[in-house]
C-alpha cells in the first residue's frame, strides 16, 4: 500500500513539474511581447519598459522560469496587472467561493446518481429501470445554462427562495453564502448526476454478469443482499474516474454557471482575466486548477488501492 | 427417501428448449454424475435445483429435494435452502470469489447469515472448515484476499463456502476442469472424503467420463436436454449398452492412427534450445530491498527434428508456456540460445524473424478468444500470409485459404462466416488451419484441445495426427493431459519447476515414469481403463 502510495505521490509530482514548464512556455510562445501584449496597442514606450521589469521580461528565458517557480512555492504568483493586487489574494477570494461550490455539486451529483444506479440496476429491463434511465438521458442532454436559467425562475423568481445570482461574501454569514450557492449547484450538480447514475448502472450490471456473484447468491444471500455487499464496492472503480473528472471540470468548467448566477468565482475571475489580457493571472489561475486536478487524480487513483486490495500488493 | 428427485423435468430459455423430460435422483451419500457435452444442459439442471436460472427461464416439472417441492417454492425459501442445505461449487475458480473481499470475509459470511453466529463464532467455523480443505489458518490466514491463491486454492475455498455449513447435497458443476490433473485428483479426493464423512449427496458434473469414472458411484448422460443412458456406474461403463455412451467412452480414451513417414534427411535438428534460462525479478519488499528472483525456466536444453512430435507436460505453472512463448520468439530469454534451422532467432528483431514466423506457427487454448470475432474465415485464415515473402494476389491468397481449409476439414463455402458461426471444434480447426496456410516447418500447440468437447477433442487430434503424417509438420505439444501426449506424440519432456527433469519416447515415459514429477501426473491422469478395472478388481 505505502508502495503505491508513494508511486503516486512521485508521479504526480513530476505532472505537476511537468505542467508547469507546458504553463510557463505557453506564455513565452505568445507572439511579441507579452508586456506589450497586455497594454494594448496604444501604450507608451516607457509604460511598456516599466511592465517588462515588473514581469522580469528582461532576464533570460532560464532564470525567469526558476523565479516564477520559486514564487510559485512561496505562494508569490506576482501582481495582477489589471487589479493590482498580488494574484495569489485573488485567486484565494475566488477559490472561497468556487471550491464550496464545486464541493457542494460534487456530493449531491452523488448522493443523487448512486441511489438511482442502484435502483436501475436492481431493476433491469423493468419500467422503472426505463423511465429512470430516459429522465437521466434528458439529464444528460439538457444544457447546464438553460437548465440554470430554469431554476432562477421558479425558485427566485417566481417562489422567491433563494437570490438569483450574486454572492454576498463569507463574511455576510455562512447561511447567507450556501444560500446564493443553491441554485449554482443544483445547475451544475444534475447533469453531472446523470451521467454518473448511468455509468454506476452499468458498472453494476457488468459486475452482476460475474461469477462470483452467482457464487454469493449460492450461499444464499438475497439479491439486495449480492447488490449492496459484493456488487457495489467492485463496481465502485469506474464510478471513482468519472467522479475525479467531474470534480475537475466542475471547478475549472463553471465559467458559463458563475456567468448565469453572477458569481465571483475562479471560473469568471480567469474568463476577466483573458479577455482583459492579464496573463500572470491567467498563468496563476490555471497553474492551480492544474495542481487541483492532480491532487484530484491522486486521490482517485489512492481511493481504487482502498476499493481493491489487488491494487494495494501490486507494486 | 430420495434425498433430491428430479421428475419429467422440462426448460425453456425464451424459445430454446434447454431441457427435455430429464429425471434424476440422488440418495444421501450418493455421488451422480451428470455427464454430457458442452450444450447438453447439465448446469442448466443444476441451477434449476438451485432455481438460479437466467431471466426468461421456464421449468415444467417436478423437483423435489428432501420432500421439498423446489419449483413451488418462494425466493425467501430458496435463500434458506441454498448455502445452507445446499451447496454449489463452480467451474472457474479464478472468477468464483469476490475480488475485494478476504477468502475469511466469504467464507464466514454464509455461516453467518444462516445460523445467526456472531463475527467470533463464525470466523471459528470459518477456521475450521478451511482448515478441512487444506487450507490451514497458520499458512491461509483469513485475511488472505482471492488474488493471492493459486487456481487449486481458490477452488478449496469455493468448497469451504459450499460445505461450511455440511449441506444435504452438493452440486459441483465441472470443479476440476479449470485445473491441471494433480490438482483435478486432489479437489475430487476432496469432494469424496467429505461426501463420505457427511453422507452427502453429491452431483458431480462433468464433459468427461474418465474423470467421473472413480468418483461417481451412478451416471446420467445427457445429450440436448435429454438423458440418454442411466445407472450404475460400473454397468453403464463395462456394458455400454447406449450408443451414445459408448460414443462418449471411445472418444475419451480416443487413440488416433498415426502415419509414421520414415524420418526425412535432415541436416541437424529444426529446433535447438540449448541453457535456456527466464527468469522474472523478484516483487520489491521495501524502498531497496527485492524478494529473489523467480526463475521460470531453468537450464533447459533439447532438440526437436523435423517431423517429430514432442510434448512438453507439466502441472499448471511449471513453466511450460513461458518456454513456448520463447520458442516462438515472444519474449526474450535471460540467457541461453534457441536456434530454429541452425539460425539463432533469441534476440532477433521482429523484421529479421519474419522469415522465421513462416516457419513457425502456433495454435492456442482458446479457439474463440484468439480470433478477431469481425473478421470472417478468410480473412482470419489468411492473416499469415504477410510473412511471406512476396505478396500474393487475390486469387493466390483465396487458393491458399481454400487449400488450408479443406486440409482441415472445413468446407471452403464456409470461409464467408464469422467466427461465431462456427461450432467450437470447428473454430479451432480454424486456428489450425489459420496454422498451416504458411506451410510451417513446426508448430508449437499450448494446450490445443483442453477447451473442447471430448468427441472434438478426439476429432482434432486425429487431425493434428493426419497433418504430422501428409505434411511432416513438427509439433512441440504443450499439454497437462497425458492422453493427448500419449495420442500424438513420439517422444514426450516432463517440466518441473522451470526444470525438464524427465524425458524419453511418450510410451516408456507414460508407462513407467521415473521422475517424481512425471509419476505424479501419470498417477493423477483420468483413464477410463483403469477406473474401469479397479472397479471391477473391488467387485469381485
Amino acid at each position: 500500500m505505502l508502495n503505491y502510495a508513494s508511486k503516486r505521490i512521485l508521479i504526480g509530482i513530476v505532472t505537476l513539474l511537468a505542467a508547469s514548464i507546458v504553463v510557463f512556455a505557453v506564455l513565452e510562445v505568445v507572439p511579441g511581447d507579452p508586456a506589450r501584449l497586455m497594454l494594448g496597442m496604444n501604450a507608451t514606450e516607457d509604460a511598456v519598459r516599466t511592465l517588462q521589469e515588473q514581469m522580469g521580461l528582461n532576464q533570460p528565458l532560464i532564470a525567469r522560469y526558476f523565479n516564477w517557480l520559486g514564487g510559485l512555492l512561496t505562494g508569490d504568483l506576482g501582481r495582477s496587472y489589471t487589479y493590482s493586487v498580488p494574484v495569489i489574494s485573488l485567486i484565494t477570494e475566488r477559490v472561497a467561493v468556487s471550491l464550496p461550490l464545486a464541493l457542494i455539486s460534487l456530493v449531491l451529483s452523488t448522493v443523487i446518481a448512486i441511489p438511482v444506479g442502484l435502483f436501475s440496476a436492481a431493476r433491469r429491463g423493468s419500467f422503472s429501470d426505463t423511465a429512470t434511465m430516459g429522465v437521466a438521458q434528458i439529464g444528460v442532454a439538457i444544457p447546464n445554462f438553460w437548465f440554470a436559467l430554469l431554476l432562477v425562475y421558479v425558485f427566485a423568481v417566481t417562489l422567491r427562495l433563494v437570490p438569483a445570482g450574486g454572492f454576498p461574501g463569507w463574511n455576510a454569514g455562512v447561511w447567507l453564502g450556501l444560500k446564493s450557492l443553491i441554485l449554482p449547484s443544483i445547475a451544475l450538480a444534475l447533469p453531472q448526476a446523470a451521467i454518473l447514475a448511468r455509468v454506476t448502472r452499468s458498472a453494476l450490471l457488468d459486475v452482476l454478469g460475474e461469477d462470483y456473484i452467482r457464487t454469493a447468491r449460492a450461499k444464499g444471500l438475497t439479491r439486495r443482499k449480492v447488490l449492496y455487499g459484493h456488487a457495489l464496492r467492485n463496481a465502485l472503480i469506474p464510478v471513482l474516474t468519472i467522479l475525479g473528472l467531474q470534480f475537475a471540470f466542475l471547478l475549472a468548467g463553471t465559467i458559463i454557471i458563475e456567468n448565469v448566477f453572477y458569481l465571483p468565482g475562479l471560473g469568471r475571475l480567469v474568463f476577466q482575466a483573458i479577455t482583459q489580457r492579464d496573463l500572470i493571472v491567467v498563468e496563476g489561475v490555471v497553474m492551480v486548477l492544474v495542481a487541483t486536478v492532480i491532487l484530484v487524480n491522486l486521490l482517485v487513483d489512492l481511493s481504487y488501492a482502498i476499493v481493491d486490495p489487488r491494487l494495494r500488493s501490486r507494486s | 427417501m430420495a434425498l433430491l428427485e428430479i421428475k419429467n423435468l422440462s426448460l425453456k430459455i425464451g424459445a430454446f428448449q434447454a431441457l427435455k423430460g430429464v429425471d434424476l435422483t440422488i440418495n444421501p451419500g450418493e455421488v451422480r454424475a451428470l455427464v454430457g457435452e458442452s450444450g447438453s444442459g447439465k448446469s442448466m439442471t443444476a441451477l434449476s435445483i438451485m432455481k438460479l436460472l437466467p431471466s426468461g427461464a421456464t421449468a415444467k416439472g417436478q423437483i423435489h429435494f428432501n420432500g421439498k417441492d423446489i419449483l413451488a417454492a418462494s425466493e425467501a425459501e430458496m435463500c434458506r435452502l441454498r448455502g445452507d442445505d445446499i451447496g454449489m461449487v463452480f467451474q472457474e475458480p479464478m472468477t468464483a470469489l469476490n475480488p475485494v473481499k478476504t477468502i475469511g470475509e466469504q467464507v464466514a459470511e454464509g455461516i453467518r447469515l444462516h445460523t445467526g453466529a456472531g463475527r467470533a463464532v463464525a470466523e471459528e467455523r470459518t477456521r475450521i472448515i478451511l482448515d478441512r480443505v487444506g487450507l490451514p489458518s497458520s499458512k491461509f490466514p483469513l485475511s488472505r484476499y482471492p488474488h493471492e491463491l493459486s487456481g487449486g486454492q481458490r477452488q478449496r475455498v469455493v468448497i469451504a463456502i459450499a460445505c461450511a455449513l455440511k449441506p444435504k447435497l452438493l452440486i459441483a458443476d465441472e470443479p476440476t476442469t479449470a485445473l491441471d490433473v494433480v490438482l483435478q485428483a486432489q479437489i475430487l479426493d476432496l469432494l469424496q472424503s467429505l461426501v463420505d464423512e457427511e453422507r452427502m449427496g453429491l452431483l458431480l458434473i462433468s464433459h468427461d467420463l474418465a474423470v467421473v469414472a472413480d468418483t461417481a458411484d451412478s451416471i446420467t448422460i445427457l445429450r440436448h436436454g435429454e438423458v440418454m443412458d442411466n445407472g450404475e456406474t460400473t454397468q453403464i461403463l463395462t456394458e455400454q449398452t447406449h450408443p451414445y455412451t459408448r460414443q462418449l467412452a471411445q472418444a475419451s480414451m480416443h487413440v488416433p492412427e498415426r502415419i509414421h513417414r520414415p524420418h526425412p534427411q535432415f541436416e541437424g535438428p529444426l529446433l535447438s534450445v540449448r541453457n535456456l534460462e527466464r527468469s522474472y525479478r523478484g516483487n520489491r519488499a521495501g524502498l531497496f530491498a527485492r524478494s529473489e528472483d523467480t526463475r521460470a525456466v531453468d537450464d533447459v536444453s533439447f532438440d526437436l527434428q523435423p517431423g517429430q512430435s514432442m510434448a512438453l507436460v507439466g502441472r499448471s505453472g511449471c513453466g511450460k508456456s513461458t518456454l513456448a512463448r520463447m520458442v516462438l520468439a515472444l519474449d526474450q530469454p535471460t540467457s541461453g540460445e534457441i536456434l530454429f534451422a541452425s539460425q539463432r532467432i533469441d534476440h532477433l528483431k521482429e523484421a529479421a524473424l519474419r522469415p522465421i514466423r513462416q516457419n513457425m506457427q502456433v495454435v492456442f487454448q482458446d479457439p474463440y478468444g484468439s480470433f478477431n470475432p469481425r473478421h470472417k474465415a478468410e480473412r482470419l485464415v489468411s492473416e499469415p500470409l504477410y510473412l511471406l515473402d512476396r505478396p500474393l494476389s487475390t486469387a493466390e491468397k483465396r487458393e491458399r485459404v481454400d487449400t488450408s481449409l479443406e486440409r482441415v476439414g472445413i468446407s471452403p463455402k464456409d470461409r464467408d462466416k464469422y467466427p461465431h458461426e462456427f461450432s467450437g471444434g470447428q473454430r479451432q480447426r480454424l486456428a489450425i488451419a489459420r496454422a498451416i496456410i504458411t506451410e510451417p516447418k513446426l508448430i508449437v500447440a499450448d494446450e490445443p484441445v483442453s477447451a473442447l468437447d471430448v468427441s472434438i477433442r478426439a476429432q482434432v487430434l486425429d487431425l493434428f495426427a493426419d497433418l504430422n503424417g501428409r505434411l511432416g509438420i513438427a509439433y512441440l505439444f504443450i499439454t497437462h493431459d497425458l492422453a493427448v501426449a500419449r495420442a500424438i506424440t513420439d517422444t514426450v519432456m516432463v517440466m518441473s519447476d522451470g526444470k525438464i527433469v524427465e524425458r524419453g519416447r511418450t510410451e516408456d515415459v507414460l508407462r513407467y515414469p521415473q521422475s517424481d514429477a512425471g509419476r505424479a501426473l501419470v498417477d493423477a491422469s483420468p483413464d477410463l481403463h483403469k477406473a474401469l478395472a479397479r472397479r471391477i478388481g473391488e467387485q469381485g
